[in-house]
């Protein structure tokens, strides 16, 4: 049987691919202000949350807040905002990119 | 909507629920994590009643710990709901109270014969103030009053104030040249007397009476010839007021014996309904009782009579004491008597017994006093 290999979507040289797939909402967007809040859109769900640490499902893998005090200011179906001090933003790796289909 | 209501969740996977609250649309607010187990967070009203629904089918602890703003606001009103329908009820009640004339104002003297006349004009608590007209109303204790100066109504709030003078008597005026007598207003003994014009009938010393000529009003022209003139003059006279007072020395007192029987009625104006029957005795004291039952305005009240049984027992006051309290009540009733321009010269007081255990005592003022007034002031009792 034939190995099946996946085609990767050629982005890279290709703008108008890109603008297409932010406005498709696949892509997580992450809006800092200041490291005092965090707004974060076309996350899929929330994975954990304390003081210390906030996790979010994408569909391009885990994206991750770090920082002290944080707290989840507005919460919605499509879009979040954290607020505290954020020390650090973790975004999907290429590898969980590729293994959640992007 | 702002998120108003303040929920608290507790749980292993606090995730999970978060995630299905957002599922099912609701937004959430000032999400922290107080615990491992335990998350606060705020939401609308209505998002709540979808969280507490989501909570109950899958058996999880959330429930709602605050409220502020409008949501807050909202709830106690719904919590309270009898205060604004008290609130309401109680300004309409006010504000009928206010618009009726509760109070009336008479005074002492004429007080029945105005209490009449505003019956009769339909003025009496409970009237609205509305038809009170104080101009009429004057007018009409005015035309009622007789001998009154003035009447004054006057509205403070809801009382009516009736206010009056009455007028002043006439004083004695006399036409100089129309010729007149000056008689003796009362008994007693002339002391000086001076007649500026006219005659001196009596002298000093003279015992005169009531109605006797004491400054005959002529004068002599010639030895056969007078003329009438209008007496003018002064006759001092030593005059006795008196007052008197009795009481009996013995009285009954009536002891209760300790057996009590009580009896009451509920009463509607002349109606009434016995609820308990009581013994009478045949000497007792009564305290009666009314307790209203319909408030103010409803004439309905439980009337109780207490019947207390007592035992009559003569008894005997002291006589000094007796004697003193006549004495101060004959005096002040002869005093009374006393005209303000009088000089007093004596007084004193006897004492008598009649019937046994009755005392009398009289009380006698000696005053000097001018008693000459004309014939017509003696006729309508002027002095």
């Amino acid at each position: 049987m034939p190995q099946r290999t996946r085609i990767k979507p050629m982005r890279q040289g290709f703008p108008a691919l890109e603008w297409l797939e932010q406005a498709s909402g696949s892509q997580p967007r992450v809006m800092l202000a200041g490291g005092r809040r965090a707004m974060i859109e076309n996350h899929t769900g929330i994975i954990e949350f304390d003081e210390q640490r906030v996790r979010l499902m994408t569909k391009q893998g885990v994206l991750t807040l770090h920082g002290q005090g944080l707290m989840l200011a507005e919460v919605r179906p499509d879009a979040l905002t954290v607020r505290g001090i954020i020390t650090a933003v973790e975004l999907p790796s290429a590898q969980e990119e590729d293994e959640h289909g992007g | 909507m702002a998120a108003d209501v303040k929920m608290r969740l507790r749980g292993l996977m606090l995730e999970r629920f978060l995630q299905r609250a957002l599922a099912e649309g609701a937004e959430l607010r000032n999400v922290s994590r107080t615990s491992d187990r335990e998350a606060m967070f705020f939401v609308t009203e209505q998002d709540s009643q979808k969280l507490l629904k989501l909570a109950e089918r899958y058996q999880l602890d959330v429930a709602i710990v605050g409220r502020t703003g409008r949501s807050r606001a909202w709830h106690m009103l719904r919590e309270r709901l009898s205060l604004p329908i008290a609130l309401a009820l109680a300004m309409a009640f006010m504000s009928l109270a206010l618009s009726r004339l509760w109070l009336i104002d008479l005074p002492d003297d004429g007080a029945q014969v105005f209490a009449q006349e505003l019956s009769q004009m339909g003025i009496r608590p409970g009237t609205p103030l509305a038809r009170l007209d104080t101009r009429e109303i004057e007018r009409a204790l005015y035309a009622v009053g007789g001998d009154y100066a003035f009447v004054g109504a006057r509205l403070n709030g809801v009382r009516l104030q009736i206010q009056s003078v009455r007028e002043l008597p006439e004083p004695d005026l006399y036409e100089i040249d129309g010729a007149r007598d000056l008689v003796a207003a009362r008994d007693g003994v002339v002391v000086t007397l001076n007649a500026f014009t006219g005659e001196a009938a009596v002298k000093s010393g003279d015992t005169v009476r009531r109605g006797q000529l004491l400054i005959r009003g002529e004068e002599r022209v010639t030895d056969d010839l007078t003329h009438g003139v209008c007496a003018l003059g002064e006759a001092v006279a030593r005059v006795w007021v008196t007052g008197q007072a009795s009481a009996s020395i013995g009285y009954e007192e009536h002891i209760p014996t300790g057996r009590t029987s009580l009896e009451s009625e509920l009463r509607l104006m002349e109606y009434s309904l016995p609820l308990l029957t009581g013994t009478r005795f045949d000497q007792e004291l009564e305290q009666v009782e009314k307790l209203p039952v319909g408030g103010l305005f409803l004439p309905l009240q439980i009337v109780r009579t207490r019947h207390i049984e007592t035992q009559s027992t003569q008894k005997y006051r002291d006589e000094q004491a007796l004697k003193a309290e006549l004495q101060q009540i004959a005096m002040d009733q002869a005093l009374l008597k006393v005209p303000s321009y009088a000089e007093i010269i004596d007084k004193w007081v006897d004492y008598s017994m009649i019937e046994g255990d009755r005392m009398i005592a009289r009380a006698v003022v000696e005053i000097h006093q001018n008693i000459a007034v004309s014939r017509s002031a003696l006729k309508t009792g002027g002095s």
